[in-house]
């Protein structure tokens, strides 16, 4: 398959994850991207799509399931501090064991949602 | 009050490491319905607004540092964000408990593949790129 289409397919994959879940598009649509594009600029990729995929499975959650206020303010201003503090040290902090660490509470997650 | 602030501080970890590419969004779904007992649905919902301005600000700086590859992005978000209204209408129709199992399958795949992933081709540090092979303009 040609490098395009699989990357519009990767694409298309994390965009139903994500809107089927409300999470985890990025968590398909990076490794494919780290494949073929360079290392920066494939996380730049991945945030950039996943943007447009979290706004429109956002807009269908916030009319199926509107959020308490309460809990949507701290979401969204920790998400934007989030942001910001991770985008001004992106690519000073060795992120390998945190990978590892985040991987192993998915599968602690995926463990406690099967059981 | 204690629950804003417990929502704030994983929401602030989980914006960060989504701006690293460490699968931030997963996490605070995880920390969301897992540690704060938030219902699945609103967990979600939640977790997809606590993305945008996250990523908003992320990007800021990816493209001040010109990092962003607008083809490419062009490439994955057409058809992602049609896929995520077709994702997000199915889930709307679906029973929520009938997603469970299924997410849980996507969380083992999603944590193997953090946790299996090689150094090479996916870090973020300067210096450690990945092999420069087939770069897309």
């Amino acid at each position: 398959m040609k490098q395009e289409n699989r990357q519009r397919l990767a694409g298309a994959a994390a965009g139903l994850v994500n809107g089927l879940f409300g999470g985890g598009g990025g968590t398909v649509l990076l490794p494919v991207l780290t494949r073929e594009l360079e290392g920066r600029h494939a996380f730049a990729v991945c945030v950039a799509a996943m943007l447009p995929m979290c706004a429109v499975s956002a807009a269908a959650g916030m009319w199926n399931a509107p959020p308490d206020l309460w809990q949507a303010a701290p979401c969204l201003a920790g998400g934007l501090l989030g942001g910001i503090l991770g985008g001004l040290t992106f690519g000073r902090v060795p992120v390998g064991l945190l990978r590892k660490a985040a991987g192993a509470f998915m599968v602690y997650g995926g463990v406690r949602y099967l059981l | 009050m204690k629950e804003a602030i417990l929502t704030f501080l994983c929401a602030l970890v989980a914006g960060t490491l989504s701006a690293w590419g460490v699968g931030g969004g997963t996490l605070l779904l995880l920390a969301l319905t897992l540690l704060l007992d938030v219902e699945q649905r609103q967990a979600q919902t939640l977790n997809l607004l606590f993305f945008l301005p996250a990523a908003g600000a992320a990007l800021f700086f990816h493209r001040r540092n010109g990092e962003l590859d607008t083809a490419a992005v062009r490439r994955t978000a057409i058809p992602g964000a049609l896929a995520a209204l077709v994702g997000a209408g199915a889930a709307m129709l679906l029973d929520v408990d009938l997603l469970r199992r299924p997410f849980g399958l996507f969380l083992l795949y999603a944590g193997g593949t953090l946790l299996f992933s090689r150094g090479k081709g996916f870090s973020n540090q300067r210096g450690e790129e990945a092999p420069p092979t087939k770069k897309t303009q």
